[in-house]
């Protein structure tokens, strides 16, 4: 919202200057993706996901795989999440009461300023309740586990902040293969065209007809459980849809008189491929890669549900799920709970944001 | 006569089709885009090139270019042979011929700012080029088609129809080609910018003594711009002659019928005209008729006209008709 902000500002500068700078597609684009409200929640809402797997660590009192065996096996009752219901929900009504007033005040003040207020006063309950409810375990139930303990006694939410991180990370690195080697890929097969293009694209669709899950079970099985071996699993299949949705879309754009012009001016075939084909493909990419990030994460959860994925002591929000799965009979609805959780709203956010950038990104929108 | 600058030998571009869903071992259909066309383009000379849509304008350009492969003839450019040129020949070769294109919008990369679409070709073939040079040519030729320097950063879609394809012109130019090929440049654009980019056209012409091919499928543009004019159909030239004669004496039928589907703005001289208006459609340039490709739509068509592929015939100087049954016919000229 501030970035709207800061963008009408500009726009009321460059007009005064008799705009010189030209505003690209991508502002354009930007500007659409700004007025997407979903979009920009999903935005915010991923970009606390990403905080919270980076800097979360930070605000926890155990390592991720630090087993404290008096709670071992006691979780159900000595492993309970350190809530304290009642001091979070006042300390919030606080917060909106007190934010609510600032509010009225600002209409008055700056009518124009009250929408993106609005927005940034979700944002903050939300973030002032986590807070808060950190807080309020520190000082009201000092177990220190603000997500429970799991069953082997290791504190959930230092394990919660990791398994998102390595979630995170699987999911951009599947979506990075697919953008780096899928796009290219796709560019010179479609750009190039002829043999080039049904060779490149028959070894496409026969990599594509072998049951990679299989493969990949196989491969973990008889090379071992490592982080390696997932990153090549993945980055293998993800390229593949986007190698083939570059290339139909390097079709369109290859009979563009632009690329013609090039051409007949003499540059180079790579250099088209970079300088005019690329750069056109990148819209579909990015709206692609950030559909792919959720895709490459539920995969991977899939396969720590086999429990083939992750090894031990780390994990991932798949694994964590899987062994919350495992324990609901003992009453620790937690373990489930948080990962959960996490995977459901960044998974939400992709897609919100995936969705936001098609509409924005879209030239049938012009 | 000196030596021409661009000389066309019996060209024929030949493209291979494929029928959808046919076996691999079926033959392609063969579109005969361009056949057996020959023509020279003096140095400082404006040459047009005239027909309906689909006769191969396009693909003659783009043959010169060679953005389409040429299936057999000769294109020769002061005097050496394109096809011979090795890959580093040719693309040295590149920046003497460069082409303004019909849809100005399309033209342009949408990603690219002004001044990149315009320096592009300069930095292709002087890569060493100092930025600050590479800067202060762009603006240069900006001033020169008369587009404001300082949009330089600005993107396509920021403009409108004319400025676009005065961006077109610009990068054409910038690096003094001798031939320019313009295809139906002002087609897609009003009435009153087209005359506005045609002066332009003429103006840069004479000022830089750039040869030019002018494409545009009806004569009331090219005759204005025009020395010389060739008429085309279906991939064929019907007639070939000086601006002059083509539109005022026309012999070939064709072109008579190019002339008459021109309406005339003063309605007396409109009712007072002898029409001999063309009839039907373009045949299909995958089967183009035996003889004279015109037949099957000439209003003085016989028998004979099917057998061979009528030669060109010469009926005045530098004035040559593809029809043997050829007559002059005046045309009523407004003022
Ligand atoms: N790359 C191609 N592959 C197959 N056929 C083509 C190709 N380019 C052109 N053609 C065909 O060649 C014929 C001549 O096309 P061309 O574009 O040269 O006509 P034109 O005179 O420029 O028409 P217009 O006025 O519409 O631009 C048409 O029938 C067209 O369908
Ligand atoms: S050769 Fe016959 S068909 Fe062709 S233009 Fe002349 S009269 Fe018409
Ligand atoms: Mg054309």
């Amino acid at each position: 919202m501030r970035l709207r902000q800061a963008d009408a500002r500009m726009l009321e500068q460059a007009g005064a200057t008799g705009r010189i700078r030209g505003r690209s597609l991508w502002a354009d684009a930007r500007t659409r993706f700004l007025r997407n409200k979903a979009a920009v929640a999903g935005l915010v809402v991923l970009v606390l996901v990403a905080l919270f797997a980076s800097f979360g660590q930070a605000l926890a009192r155990f390592e991720p795989d630090h087993i404290d065996f008096t709670l071992m096996g006691a979780n159900a009752f000595r492993g309970v999440p350190s809530i304290n219901a009642p001091a979070i929900a006042l300390a919030v009504l606080a917060f909106v009461v007190i934010a609510r007033w600032w509010g009225l005040e600002l209409a008055k003040a700056a009518p124009r300023m009250v929408a993106p207020f609005r927005t940034a006063l979700a944002v903050g309950a939300v973030v002032a309740g986590v807070i808060l409810w950190i807080m309020g375990g520190v000082l009201v139930n000092d177990s220190g586990h603000y997500f429970g303990v799991d069953a082997d006694g290791r504190d959930l939410f230092a394990r919660t902040v990791m398994g998102t991180r390595i979630s995170l990370l699987v999911g951009v690195v599947g979506a990075l293969v697919a953008v780096v080697v899928g796009t290219l890929y796709g560019a010179t097969a479609g750009y190039i065209g002829g043999r080039t293009d049904s060779i490149m694209m028959r070894t496409v669709d026969v990599l594509m007809s072998i049951p990679f899950m299989f493969v990949l079970i196989l491969m973990l099985v008889i090379f071992g459980r490592s982080m390696l071996m997932l990153f090549i699993g993945i980055g293998m299949i993800s390229w593949l849809d986007m190698a083939r949705i570059a290339r139909g879309q390097t079709l369109t754009i290859k009979n563009k008189e632009f690329v013609e012009a090039a051409v007949a001016t003499g540059v180079r075939s790579f250099t088209i491929i970079l300088r005019h084909v690329v750069p056109n493909l990148a819209g579909i990419v990015i709206v692609y890669a950030t559909l792919l990030v959720p895709q490459m994460i539920i995969f991977e959860s899939f396969i720590s549900y086999l429990g083939l994925g992750i090894q031990e002591p780390a994990t991932s929000l798949g694994a964590l799920i899987n062994g919350g799965a495992e324990q609901m009979n003992n009453g620790t609805l937690w373990m489930l709970f948080f990962p959960l959780f996490f995977f459901v709203i960044t998974l939400f956010a992709f897609f919100f944001v995936g969705d936001g950038l098609r509409d924005a990104l879209d030239p049938k929108d012009r | 006569m000196t030596e021409p600058i661009l000389s066309i030998r019996d060209l024929s571009v030949i493209f291979d089709i494929r029928p959808r869903g046919a076996w691999p071992w079926t033959p392609s259909l063969r579109l005969h885009a361009v056949s057996g066309l020959s023509v020279d383009v003096a140095p400082g000379e404006i040459l047009g090139l005239v027909g309906e849509s689909g006769s191969g304008k396009s693909t003659l350009a783009r043959a010169v270019v060679g953005t389409v492969p040429v299936t057999s003839g000769e294109i020769r450019f002061e005097g050496s042979d394109l096809a011979a040129m090795s890959p580093q020949d040719r693309r040295r070769h590149r920046r003497n011929v460069q082409m303004v294109f019909q849809d100005p919008l399309a033209a342009l990369n949408p990603r690219m700012t002004v001044g990149d679409i315009i320096a592009e070709p300069l930095i292709t073939h002087d890569p060493a080029t100092p930025r600050a040079e590479v800067k202060a040519r762009v603006r240069e030729i900006m001033d020169r088609v008369g587009l404001l320097p300082n949009l330089i950063n600005r993107y396509p879609h920021e403009f409108s129809g004319g400025q676009c394809q005065r961006i077109g012109i610009a990068r054409a130019l910038i690096l003094r080609p001798k031939l320019l090929i313009c295809d139906e440049p002002v087609s897609a654009l009003d009435v009153s910018v087209q005359a506005q980019v045609v002066n332009l056209l003429r103006e840069l012409q004479s000022d830089f003594g750039l040869s030019m091919i002018f494409i545009a499928h009806d004569l009331s543009v090219v005759k204005h711009i025009s020395d010389r004019i060739v008429v085309m159909y279906l991939g064929r030239p019907m007639e070939v002659g000086p601006a002059e004669a083509i539109t005022r004496t026309p012999h070939h039928p064709y072109t008579q019928g190019l002339i008459a589907s021109v309406p005339i703005p003063d309605p007396r001289l409109e009712r007072a005209r002898d029409r001999p208006l063309m009839e039907g459609e373009l045949p299909s340039p995958l089967a183009p008729p035996s003889g004279c490709v015109f037949r099957t739509r000439c209003p003085k068509a016989r028998p004979d006209c099917a057998r061979a592929v009528p030669p060109m015939e010469v009926v005045a100087d530098r004035h040559r008709v593809a029809c043997p049954y050829h007559e002059a016919q005046k045309v009523l000229q407004q003022a």
